[in-house]
Protein backbone atom coordinates (compact mmCIF):
# COMPACT_ATOMS: atom_id res chain seq x y z
CA UNK A 1 0.00 0.00 0.00
CA UNK A 2 1.98 2.98 -1.25
CA UNK A 3 1.10 6.52 -0.42
CA UNK A 4 -0.20 7.15 -3.93
CA UNK A 5 -2.28 4.07 -4.61
CA UNK A 6 -5.85 5.21 -5.34
CA UNK A 7 -8.12 5.59 -2.34
CA UNK A 8 -11.82 4.93 -2.78
CA UNK A 9 -14.40 5.78 -0.13
CA UNK A 10 -17.86 4.20 -0.12
CA UNK A 11 -20.37 6.58 1.43
CA UNK A 12 -20.88 10.34 1.29
CA UNK A 13 -21.77 11.20 4.87
CA UNK A 14 -19.87 12.80 7.73
CA UNK A 15 -17.22 10.11 8.09
CA UNK A 16 -16.52 9.98 4.36
CA UNK A 17 -16.10 13.73 3.98
CA UNK A 18 -14.04 14.18 7.16
CA UNK A 19 -11.82 11.35 5.92
CA UNK A 20 -11.36 12.84 2.47
CA UNK A 21 -10.57 16.23 4.00
CA UNK A 22 -8.07 14.78 6.47
CA UNK A 23 -6.38 12.80 3.72
CA UNK A 24 -5.88 15.79 1.45
CA UNK A 25 -4.92 18.02 4.36
CA UNK A 26 -2.24 15.46 5.26
CA UNK A 27 -0.72 15.79 1.80
CA UNK A 28 -2.09 12.68 0.09
CA UNK A 29 -1.44 13.28 -3.60
CA UNK A 30 -3.06 10.23 -5.19
CA UNK A 31 -6.47 9.64 -6.70
CA UNK A 32 -9.25 10.03 -4.20
CA UNK A 33 -12.78 8.98 -5.08
CA UNK A 34 -15.83 9.27 -2.84
CA UNK A 35 -18.84 7.36 -4.11
CA UNK A 36 -22.24 6.84 -2.55
CA UNK A 37 -25.91 6.16 -3.14
CA UNK A 38 -27.36 9.39 -1.76
CA UNK A 39 -28.29 11.80 -4.52
CA UNK A 40 -27.50 14.96 -2.60
CA UNK A 41 -24.22 16.83 -2.27
CA UNK A 42 -22.79 15.63 1.08
CA UNK A 43 -24.68 17.26 3.91
CA UNK A 44 -24.79 17.40 7.67
CA UNK A 45 -27.45 15.44 9.54
CA UNK A 46 -27.93 16.96 13.03
CA UNK A 47 -30.18 19.77 11.93
CA UNK A 48 -32.54 17.43 10.05
CA UNK A 49 -34.51 16.89 13.26
CA UNK A 50 -34.16 20.50 14.37
CA UNK A 51 -33.65 23.68 12.33
CA UNK A 52 -34.17 22.02 8.95
CA UNK A 53 -37.42 20.42 10.09
CA UNK A 54 -38.50 23.73 11.55
CA UNK A 55 -37.97 25.30 8.15
CA UNK A 56 -35.35 27.84 9.20
CA UNK A 57 -32.55 26.28 7.20
CA UNK A 58 -32.52 25.67 3.44
CA UNK A 59 -31.20 22.56 1.70
CA UNK A 60 -28.05 24.24 0.45
CA UNK A 61 -27.15 25.45 3.93
CA UNK A 62 -26.66 21.86 5.03
CA UNK A 63 -23.69 21.18 2.75
CA UNK A 64 -20.75 19.63 4.56
CA UNK A 65 -18.39 21.41 2.20
CA UNK A 66 -18.95 24.07 -0.49
CA UNK A 67 -19.92 22.75 -3.90
CA UNK A 68 -16.53 23.70 -5.39
CA UNK A 69 -14.58 21.96 -2.59
CA UNK A 70 -14.40 18.59 -4.34
CA UNK A 71 -13.01 19.83 -7.62
CA UNK A 72 -10.71 22.29 -5.84
CA UNK A 73 -9.06 19.52 -3.88
CA UNK A 74 -9.23 16.90 -6.60
CA UNK A 75 -11.76 14.68 -4.87
CA UNK A 76 -13.81 12.72 -7.38
CA UNK A 77 -17.29 12.79 -5.92
CA UNK A 78 -19.87 10.42 -7.37
CA UNK A 79 -23.25 10.85 -5.76
CA UNK A 80 -26.36 8.85 -6.71
CA UNK A 81 -24.08 5.87 -7.37
CA UNK A 82 -24.89 2.84 -5.24
CA UNK A 83 -22.05 0.36 -4.76
CA UNK A 84 -23.25 -3.21 -5.04
CA UNK A 85 -20.18 -5.37 -4.53
CA UNK A 86 -16.53 -5.41 -3.48
CA UNK A 87 -14.08 -7.69 -5.30
CA UNK A 88 -11.22 -8.07 -2.87
CA UNK A 89 -9.08 -10.17 -5.19
CA UNK A 90 -9.32 -7.71 -8.07
CA UNK A 91 -9.30 -4.75 -5.66
CA UNK A 92 -12.23 -3.05 -7.27
CA UNK A 93 -15.83 -2.22 -6.51
CA UNK A 94 -18.88 -2.69 -8.72
CA UNK A 95 -21.44 0.08 -9.01
CA UNK A 96 -25.13 -0.32 -9.79
CA UNK A 97 -24.64 1.39 -13.14
CA UNK A 98 -22.33 -1.39 -14.27
CA UNK A 99 -19.08 0.53 -13.88
CA UNK A 100 -16.18 -0.54 -11.68
CA UNK A 101 -13.63 1.48 -9.70
CA UNK A 102 -10.24 0.07 -8.78
CA UNK A 103 -8.71 0.81 -5.39
CA UNK A 104 -5.39 0.63 -3.61
CA UNK A 105 -7.16 1.26 -0.33
CA UNK A 106 -10.91 1.03 0.18
CA UNK A 107 -12.61 2.89 3.01
CA UNK A 108 -16.13 1.85 3.99
CA UNK A 109 -18.11 4.78 5.37
CA UNK A 110 -21.53 3.39 4.60
CA UNK A 111 -23.27 4.57 7.75
CA UNK A 112 -26.60 3.09 8.66
CA UNK A 113 -30.23 2.96 7.67
CA UNK A 114 -33.23 3.83 9.78
CA UNK A 115 -35.05 0.77 11.08
CA UNK A 116 -38.68 0.19 10.37
CA UNK A 117 -41.31 -1.98 12.08
CA UNK A 118 -42.32 -5.26 10.47
CA UNK A 119 -46.08 -4.50 10.41
CA UNK A 120 -47.40 -4.90 6.83
CA UNK A 121 -49.86 -2.08 7.45
CA UNK A 122 -46.92 0.31 7.09
CA UNK A 123 -46.03 -0.76 3.54
CA UNK A 124 -46.58 2.06 1.08
CA UNK A 125 -48.19 4.29 3.68
CA UNK A 126 -47.88 7.90 2.58
CA UNK A 127 -47.79 9.40 6.05
CA UNK A 128 -45.26 7.14 7.78
CA UNK A 129 -41.74 8.48 8.07
CA UNK A 130 -38.28 7.58 9.20
CA UNK A 131 -35.55 10.14 9.62
CA UNK A 132 -32.07 9.46 8.39
CA UNK A 133 -31.65 11.37 5.14
CA UNK A 134 -32.36 14.84 3.85
CA UNK A 135 -35.05 13.37 1.59
CA UNK A 136 -36.68 11.82 4.68
CA UNK A 137 -36.60 15.17 6.46
CA UNK A 138 -38.08 17.03 3.50
CA UNK A 139 -40.96 14.56 3.28
CA UNK A 140 -41.62 14.76 7.01
CA UNK A 141 -41.43 18.55 7.03
CA UNK A 142 -44.13 18.77 4.37
CA UNK A 143 -46.57 16.96 6.63
CA UNK A 144 -45.87 18.75 9.90
CA UNK A 145 -48.58 21.38 9.72
CA UNK A 146 -50.11 23.10 12.71
CA UNK A 147 -52.94 21.05 14.12
CA UNK A 148 -51.76 17.77 12.61
CA UNK A 149 -51.55 14.84 15.02
CA UNK A 150 -48.07 13.30 15.08
CA UNK A 151 -47.36 9.98 16.76
CA UNK A 152 -43.67 9.36 17.34
CA UNK A 153 -42.80 5.73 17.86
CA UNK A 154 -39.55 5.58 19.80
CA UNK A 155 -38.32 7.86 22.55
CA UNK A 156 -34.68 8.13 21.52
CA UNK A 157 -32.85 11.29 20.50
CA UNK A 158 -34.33 11.42 17.00
CA UNK A 159 -37.90 10.84 18.17
CA UNK A 160 -37.65 13.41 20.94
CA UNK A 161 -36.01 16.07 18.79
CA UNK A 162 -38.69 15.67 16.13
CA UNK A 163 -41.33 15.79 18.87
CA UNK A 164 -39.93 19.06 20.19
CA UNK A 165 -39.61 20.63 16.74
CA UNK A 166 -43.09 19.51 15.75
CA UNK A 167 -44.57 20.88 18.96
CA UNK A 168 -42.95 24.24 18.23
CA UNK A 169 -44.71 24.11 14.86
CA UNK A 170 -48.09 23.69 16.56
CA UNK A 171 -48.39 19.98 15.90
CA UNK A 172 -50.18 17.75 18.42
CA UNK A 173 -47.56 15.24 19.54
CA UNK A 174 -47.59 11.88 21.30
CA UNK A 175 -44.38 9.92 21.91
CA UNK A 176 -44.68 6.16 22.38
CA UNK A 177 -41.77 4.38 24.05
CA UNK A 178 -41.66 0.66 24.81
CA UNK A 179 -39.04 0.91 27.58
CA UNK A 180 -39.81 2.25 31.01
CA UNK A 181 -38.24 5.59 30.12
CA UNK A 182 -37.21 7.69 27.15
CA UNK A 183 -33.54 7.66 26.07
CA UNK A 184 -33.32 4.22 27.67
CA UNK A 185 -30.29 3.17 25.65
CA UNK A 186 -28.30 6.33 25.99
CA UNK A 187 -29.14 8.13 29.23
CA UNK A 188 -29.87 7.45 32.87
CA UNK A 189 -33.27 7.72 34.57
CA UNK A 190 -32.69 11.16 36.09
CA UNK A 191 -31.87 12.78 32.76
CA UNK A 192 -34.70 10.86 31.09
CA UNK A 193 -37.12 12.24 33.67
CA UNK A 194 -35.79 15.76 33.17
CA UNK A 195 -36.16 15.53 29.39
CA UNK A 196 -39.64 14.06 29.73
CA UNK A 197 -40.52 17.05 31.89
CA UNK A 198 -39.40 19.42 29.11
CA UNK A 199 -41.86 17.72 26.79
CA UNK A 200 -44.84 17.39 29.11
CA UNK A 201 -44.46 21.06 30.06
CA UNK A 202 -45.20 21.80 26.41
CA UNK A 203 -48.11 19.36 26.21
CA UNK A 204 -46.30 16.58 24.39
CA UNK A 205 -47.82 13.31 25.60
CA UNK A 206 -45.06 10.88 26.55
CA UNK A 207 -46.22 7.27 26.98
CA UNK A 208 -43.61 4.87 28.37
CA UNK A 209 -43.92 1.15 28.82
CA UNK A 210 -46.15 1.39 25.76
CA UNK A 211 -45.92 -1.19 22.98
CA UNK A 212 -47.35 -0.69 19.52
CA UNK A 213 -49.61 -3.61 18.58
CA UNK A 214 -51.01 -2.43 15.27
CA UNK A 215 -52.12 0.38 13.02
CA UNK A 216 -55.40 1.62 11.64
CA UNK A 217 -55.22 2.33 7.93
CA UNK A 218 -57.50 3.75 5.26
CA UNK A 219 -56.31 3.68 1.65
CA UNK A 220 -52.64 4.69 1.75
CA UNK A 221 -52.71 6.50 5.07
CA UNK A 222 -52.24 5.32 8.62
CA UNK A 223 -55.10 6.74 10.66
CA UNK A 224 -54.25 5.45 14.12
CA UNK A 225 -51.57 3.74 16.18
CA UNK A 226 -52.86 0.90 18.37
CA UNK A 227 -51.13 0.13 21.66
CA UNK A 228 -51.01 -3.25 23.38
CA UNK A 229 -53.11 -1.95 26.27
CA UNK A 230 -55.92 -1.12 23.87
CA UNK A 231 -55.25 2.61 23.59
CA UNK A 232 -55.97 3.98 20.14
CA UNK A 233 -53.96 7.06 19.09
CA UNK A 234 -55.46 8.91 16.11
CA UNK A 235 -52.66 9.98 13.78
CA UNK A 236 -52.19 12.18 10.75
CA UNK A 237 -48.44 11.60 10.65
CA UNK A 238 -46.32 8.81 12.09
CA UNK A 239 -42.58 8.91 12.72
CA UNK A 240 -40.65 5.71 13.32
CA UNK A 241 -37.69 6.61 15.53
CA UNK A 242 -36.69 3.06 16.36
CA UNK A 243 -32.99 3.16 15.78
CA UNK A 244 -30.66 2.39 12.94
CA UNK A 245 -28.95 -0.68 11.54
CA UNK A 246 -25.38 -0.36 10.32
CA UNK A 247 -24.87 -0.83 6.58
CA UNK A 248 -22.46 -3.75 6.81
CA UNK A 249 -23.84 -5.94 4.02
CA UNK A 250 -21.23 -4.89 1.46
CA UNK A 251 -18.53 -5.95 3.89
CA UNK A 252 -20.27 -9.18 4.84
CA UNK A 253 -20.85 -10.11 1.21
CA UNK A 254 -17.15 -9.97 0.42
CA UNK A 255 -16.20 -12.05 3.43
CA UNK A 256 -15.18 -9.38 5.94
CA UNK A 257 -16.10 -9.98 9.57
CA UNK A 258 -19.25 -8.18 10.67
CA UNK A 259 -21.29 -8.31 13.85
CA UNK A 260 -23.97 -5.64 13.76
CA UNK A 261 -21.32 -3.46 12.19
CA UNK A 262 -18.07 -3.91 10.27
CA UNK A 263 -15.44 -5.14 12.70
CA UNK A 264 -12.32 -2.99 12.81
CA UNK A 265 -9.36 -2.47 15.11
CA UNK A 266 -8.26 0.75 16.79
CA UNK A 267 -6.78 1.93 13.49
CA UNK A 268 -10.05 1.31 11.65
CA UNK A 269 -8.54 -1.64 9.80
CA UNK A 270 -10.49 -4.72 8.81
CA UNK A 271 -8.77 -8.09 8.41
CA UNK A 272 -8.06 -7.11 4.80
CA UNK A 273 -5.00 -4.84 4.74
CA UNK A 274 -6.46 -2.87 1.84
CA UNK A 275 -9.82 -2.15 3.49
CA UNK A 276 -10.65 0.24 6.34
CA UNK A 277 -14.03 1.16 7.79
CA UNK A 278 -15.14 4.26 9.68
CA UNK A 279 -18.16 5.86 11.32
CA UNK A 280 -21.65 4.57 12.11
CA UNK A 281 -21.12 1.35 10.14
CA UNK A 282 -18.31 0.09 12.36
CA UNK A 283 -17.98 -1.96 15.51
CA UNK A 284 -14.68 -1.03 17.06
CA UNK A 285 -12.60 -1.43 20.23
CA UNK A 286 -13.32 0.75 23.25
CA UNK A 287 -9.93 2.31 23.99
CA UNK A 288 -10.80 3.24 27.57
CA UNK A 289 -12.58 0.24 28.97
CA UNK A 290 -12.05 -2.65 26.54
CA UNK A 291 -14.60 -4.62 24.63
CA UNK A 292 -16.11 -3.45 21.37
CA UNK A 293 -18.93 -1.05 20.66
CA UNK A 294 -20.90 0.55 17.90
CA UNK A 295 -21.56 4.30 18.12
CA UNK A 296 -24.12 6.40 16.28
CA UNK A 297 -22.28 9.65 16.66
CA UNK A 298 -20.85 12.56 14.71
CA UNK A 299 -17.71 13.00 16.82
CA UNK A 300 -16.93 9.29 16.37
CA UNK A 301 -17.26 9.64 12.62
CA UNK A 302 -14.71 12.45 12.62
CA UNK A 303 -12.31 10.72 15.03
CA UNK A 304 -12.32 7.47 13.08
CA UNK A 305 -12.00 9.38 9.82
CA UNK A 306 -8.86 11.09 11.09
CA UNK A 307 -7.42 7.86 12.45
CA UNK A 308 -7.97 6.10 9.13
CA UNK A 309 -6.41 8.99 7.22
CA UNK A 310 -3.36 8.82 9.47
CA UNK A 311 -2.94 5.15 8.62
CA UNK A 312 -2.89 5.84 4.89
CA UNK A 313 -0.59 8.81 5.35
CA UNK A 314 1.94 6.51 7.00
CA UNK A 315 1.71 8.14 10.44
CA UNK A 316 -0.81 5.83 12.05
CA UNK A 317 -2.48 7.20 15.16
CA UNK A 318 -4.99 4.98 16.93
CA UNK A 319 -8.49 6.17 17.54
CA UNK A 320 -8.78 7.17 21.18
CA UNK A 321 -12.00 9.17 21.37
CA UNK A 322 -14.34 9.01 24.34
CA UNK A 323 -17.89 8.89 22.97
CA UNK A 324 -19.96 11.99 23.38
CA UNK A 325 -23.36 13.11 22.19
CA UNK A 326 -25.54 16.16 22.23
CA UNK A 327 -29.23 16.80 21.76
CA UNK A 328 -31.18 20.04 21.53
CA UNK A 329 -34.84 19.97 22.50
CA UNK A 330 -36.98 23.00 23.31
CA UNK A 331 -33.93 25.28 23.63
CA UNK A 332 -32.33 22.94 26.14
CA UNK A 333 -29.02 21.23 25.44
CA UNK A 334 -28.46 17.76 26.82
CA UNK A 335 -24.88 16.60 26.37
CA UNK A 336 -23.32 13.39 27.49
CA UNK A 337 -19.83 11.93 27.50
CA UNK A 338 -19.00 8.28 28.02
CA UNK A 339 -21.47 5.42 28.10
CA UNK A 340 -23.30 4.81 31.40
CA UNK A 341 -23.08 1.03 30.97
CA UNK A 342 -22.51 -0.70 34.25
CA UNK A 343 -22.00 1.76 37.05
CA UNK A 344 -22.04 1.16 40.78
CA UNK A 345 -22.53 4.76 41.81
CA UNK A 346 -24.74 7.44 40.29
CA UNK A 347 -24.51 10.99 41.60
CA UNK A 348 -26.87 13.82 40.71
CA UNK A 349 -26.14 17.52 40.97
CA UNK A 350 -29.06 19.88 41.32
CA UNK A 351 -29.10 23.66 41.31
CA UNK A 352 -32.23 25.43 42.66
CA UNK A 353 -34.14 22.18 42.46
CA UNK A 354 -33.26 21.64 38.80
CA UNK A 355 -31.18 18.72 37.57
CA UNK A 356 -27.89 20.00 36.20
CA UNK A 357 -25.66 16.96 35.92
CA UNK A 358 -25.53 13.21 36.45
CA UNK A 359 -22.28 11.36 37.09
CA UNK A 360 -21.80 7.62 36.64
CA UNK A 361 -18.92 5.93 38.45
CA UNK A 362 -17.58 2.40 38.41
CA UNK A 363 -14.95 1.36 40.96
CA UNK A 364 -14.65 5.04 41.93
CA UNK A 365 -13.74 6.08 38.35
CA UNK A 366 -15.90 8.51 36.42
CA UNK A 367 -17.29 6.61 33.43
CA UNK A 368 -19.96 8.90 32.06
CA UNK A 369 -21.49 12.29 32.68
CA UNK A 370 -24.69 13.90 31.49
CA UNK A 371 -24.86 17.69 31.58
CA UNK A 372 -27.96 19.83 31.16
CA UNK A 373 -27.22 23.09 29.33
CA UNK A 374 -23.91 24.26 30.81
CA UNK A 375 -21.40 24.07 27.96
CA UNK A 376 -18.39 24.83 30.14
CA UNK A 377 -19.31 22.07 32.61
CA UNK A 378 -19.67 19.69 29.70
CA UNK A 379 -16.20 20.44 28.42
CA UNK A 380 -14.86 19.86 31.93
CA UNK A 381 -16.79 16.61 32.16
CA UNK A 382 -15.20 15.41 28.93
CA UNK A 383 -11.77 15.95 30.38
CA UNK A 384 -12.64 14.21 33.64
CA UNK A 385 -14.06 11.16 31.85
CA UNK A 386 -11.16 10.85 29.43
CA UNK A 387 -8.79 10.87 32.41
CA UNK A 388 -10.93 8.25 34.16
CA UNK A 389 -10.81 10.67 37.10
CA UNK A 390 -11.34 9.38 40.61
CA UNK A 391 -13.47 12.06 42.24
CA UNK A 392 -15.23 12.19 45.60
CA UNK A 393 -18.96 11.69 44.96
CA UNK A 394 -19.80 14.26 47.61
CA UNK A 395 -17.99 16.93 45.62
CA UNK A 396 -19.76 15.87 42.44
CA UNK A 397 -23.12 16.31 44.12
CA UNK A 398 -22.31 19.63 45.76
CA UNK A 399 -23.46 22.49 43.50
CA UNK A 400 -21.18 24.94 45.32
CA UNK A 401 -18.11 23.03 44.11
CA UNK A 402 -17.28 24.28 40.59
CA UNK A 403 -16.81 21.29 38.34
CA UNK A 404 -13.69 22.88 36.88
CA UNK A 405 -12.03 22.79 40.31
CA UNK A 406 -12.23 19.00 40.22
CA UNK A 407 -9.85 18.88 37.27
CA UNK A 408 -6.95 19.43 39.63
CA UNK A 409 -8.44 17.58 42.58
CA UNK A 410 -9.31 14.48 40.55
CA UNK A 411 -6.73 11.75 40.66
CA UNK A 412 -5.92 10.11 37.37
CA UNK A 413 -6.76 6.45 37.72
CA UNK A 414 -3.69 4.20 37.58
CA UNK A 415 -5.53 2.05 35.06
CA UNK A 416 -5.71 4.99 32.69
CA UNK A 417 -1.96 5.28 32.51
CA UNK A 418 -1.63 1.66 31.47
CA UNK A 419 -0.35 0.20 34.72
CA UNK A 420 -0.83 -3.55 34.83
CA UNK A 421 -2.26 -5.27 37.86
CA UNK A 422 -4.10 -3.95 40.89
CA UNK A 423 -3.09 -1.27 43.33
CA UNK B 1 -17.10 37.70 -1.24
CA UNK B 2 -14.37 39.03 1.01
CA UNK B 3 -10.77 37.96 1.52
CA UNK B 4 -9.83 36.39 4.83
CA UNK B 5 -6.36 35.27 5.90
CA UNK B 6 -5.87 32.28 8.18
CA UNK B 7 -2.41 31.99 9.67
CA UNK B 8 -1.95 28.25 10.16
CA UNK B 9 -0.12 26.83 13.19
CA UNK B 10 3.15 26.51 11.24
CA UNK B 11 2.99 30.16 10.18
CA UNK B 12 1.74 29.49 6.65
CA UNK B 13 -0.66 32.24 5.53
CA UNK B 14 -3.76 31.05 3.65
CA UNK B 15 -5.68 33.80 1.90
CA UNK B 16 -9.14 32.53 1.00
CA UNK B 17 -12.41 33.83 -0.36
CA UNK B 18 -15.21 33.98 2.18
CA UNK B 19 -18.86 34.32 1.22
CA UNK B 20 -20.99 36.78 3.17
CA UNK B 21 -23.20 34.82 5.54
CA UNK B 22 -20.95 31.76 5.86
CA UNK B 23 -19.31 31.08 9.21
CA UNK B 24 -15.56 31.31 9.36
CA UNK B 25 -15.47 27.68 10.45
CA UNK B 26 -17.17 26.72 7.19
CA UNK B 27 -14.72 28.92 5.31
CA UNK B 28 -11.80 27.22 7.04
CA UNK B 29 -12.94 23.65 6.51
CA UNK B 30 -14.06 24.43 2.98
CA UNK B 31 -10.53 25.52 2.19
CA UNK B 32 -8.74 22.79 4.13
CA UNK B 33 -7.19 25.35 6.43
CA UNK B 34 -4.90 23.41 8.76
CA UNK B 35 -5.80 23.25 12.42
CA UNK B 36 -9.53 23.99 12.40
CA UNK B 37 -11.59 20.90 13.13
CA UNK B 38 -15.18 21.84 13.98
CA UNK B 39 -16.04 18.43 15.36
CA UNK B 40 -19.67 19.19 16.15
CA UNK B 41 -20.35 20.93 12.84
CA UNK B 42 -21.10 24.38 14.26
CA UNK B 43 -23.32 23.53 17.22
CA UNK B 44 -21.05 25.22 19.76
CA UNK B 45 -20.61 21.93 21.59
CA UNK B 46 -16.96 21.08 21.07
CA UNK B 47 -14.65 24.15 21.02
CA UNK B 48 -12.46 22.66 18.26
CA UNK B 49 -12.93 25.54 15.81
CA UNK B 50 -10.97 27.93 18.03
CA UNK B 51 -9.28 30.87 16.29
CA UNK B 52 -7.56 34.04 17.54
CA UNK B 53 -8.49 37.32 15.92
CA UNK B 54 -5.52 39.45 14.87
CA UNK B 55 -5.06 42.47 17.12
CA UNK B 56 -5.93 44.94 14.36
CA UNK B 57 -9.29 43.28 13.84
CA UNK B 58 -10.39 42.71 17.40
CA UNK B 59 -12.68 45.71 17.53
CA UNK B 60 -14.35 44.97 14.19
CA UNK B 61 -15.03 41.36 15.11
CA UNK B 62 -16.07 41.95 18.70
CA UNK B 63 -16.19 39.63 21.65
CA UNK B 64 -17.94 36.34 22.41
CA UNK B 65 -21.35 35.79 23.93
CA UNK B 66 -21.53 34.39 27.45
CA UNK B 67 -22.19 30.86 26.19
CA UNK B 68 -19.33 31.12 23.73
CA UNK B 69 -17.04 32.45 26.45
CA UNK B 70 -17.93 29.38 28.49
CA UNK B 71 -16.85 27.11 25.68
CA UNK B 72 -13.69 29.17 25.07
CA UNK B 73 -12.61 28.46 28.64
CA UNK B 74 -12.20 24.82 27.63
CA UNK B 75 -10.10 25.01 24.46
CA UNK B 76 -7.06 22.77 24.05
CA UNK B 77 -4.79 25.74 23.42
CA UNK B 78 -5.74 28.17 26.21
CA UNK B 79 -7.92 30.99 24.94
CA UNK B 80 -6.46 34.48 24.76
CA UNK B 81 -8.16 37.87 24.90
CA UNK B 82 -9.06 37.74 21.21
CA UNK B 83 -10.07 34.11 20.99
CA UNK B 84 -13.33 33.22 19.27
CA UNK B 85 -15.08 30.08 18.09
CA UNK B 86 -15.06 30.39 14.32
CA UNK B 87 -18.46 28.67 14.07
CA UNK B 88 -19.91 31.77 15.73
CA UNK B 89 -18.24 34.27 13.40
CA UNK B 90 -20.44 35.08 10.43
CA UNK B 91 -18.73 36.70 7.45
CA UNK B 92 -19.83 40.29 6.77
CA UNK B 93 -18.51 42.92 4.33
CA UNK B 94 -16.55 44.62 7.13
CA UNK B 95 -14.43 41.44 7.41
CA UNK B 96 -12.65 42.05 4.11
CA UNK B 97 -8.96 41.60 4.89
CA UNK B 98 -9.60 39.90 8.24
CA UNK B 99 -6.67 38.00 9.73
CA UNK B 100 -7.20 35.04 12.03
CA UNK B 101 -4.57 32.93 13.77
CA UNK B 102 -5.17 29.20 14.14
CA UNK B 103 -3.90 27.86 17.47
CA UNK B 104 -1.44 24.99 17.81
CA UNK B 105 -3.99 22.43 18.86
CA UNK B 106 -7.76 21.85 19.02
CA UNK B 107 -7.86 18.59 20.95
Amino acid sequence: MTEFAPVVVVGTGHAAIEFASALRMGGFGGELTVVGEETRLPYTRPSLSKQYLRGTVADDQLALRPQDFYEKFDIRLRIGSPVIAIDRAARDIALADGSRIGYGTLVLATGGRARTLPDPALHGAANVHRLRTLDDAAALRAQLVAGARLVVIGGGYVGLEVAATARDLGVDVTVVEASDRVLARVAGPATAAHVTGLHTARDVRVLVGATVSGFGRTDDRITAVELADGTLLPADVVLLGVGMSPNDALAADCGLAVSDGVLVDEFCRTADPAILAIGDCTRHPDPQWGGVRRLESIPNAGDQARAAASVILGDARAYTGVPWFWSNQFDHAVRSVGLPGTSDTVVERHVDGQLRAVFFLLDRELRAVEIINDARDFATARKLVSRRAVVDPAQLADPTVPLASLLDAGVRSPAASGAIGGE
Amino acid sequence: MVKVTFVEPDGNRRVVDAAIGDTLMTVATGNLVAGVIGECGGGMSCATCHVMVDEEWAETVGGPSEDEAGMLATTATPAGPRSRLSCQLVVEPAFDGLVLHVPESQE
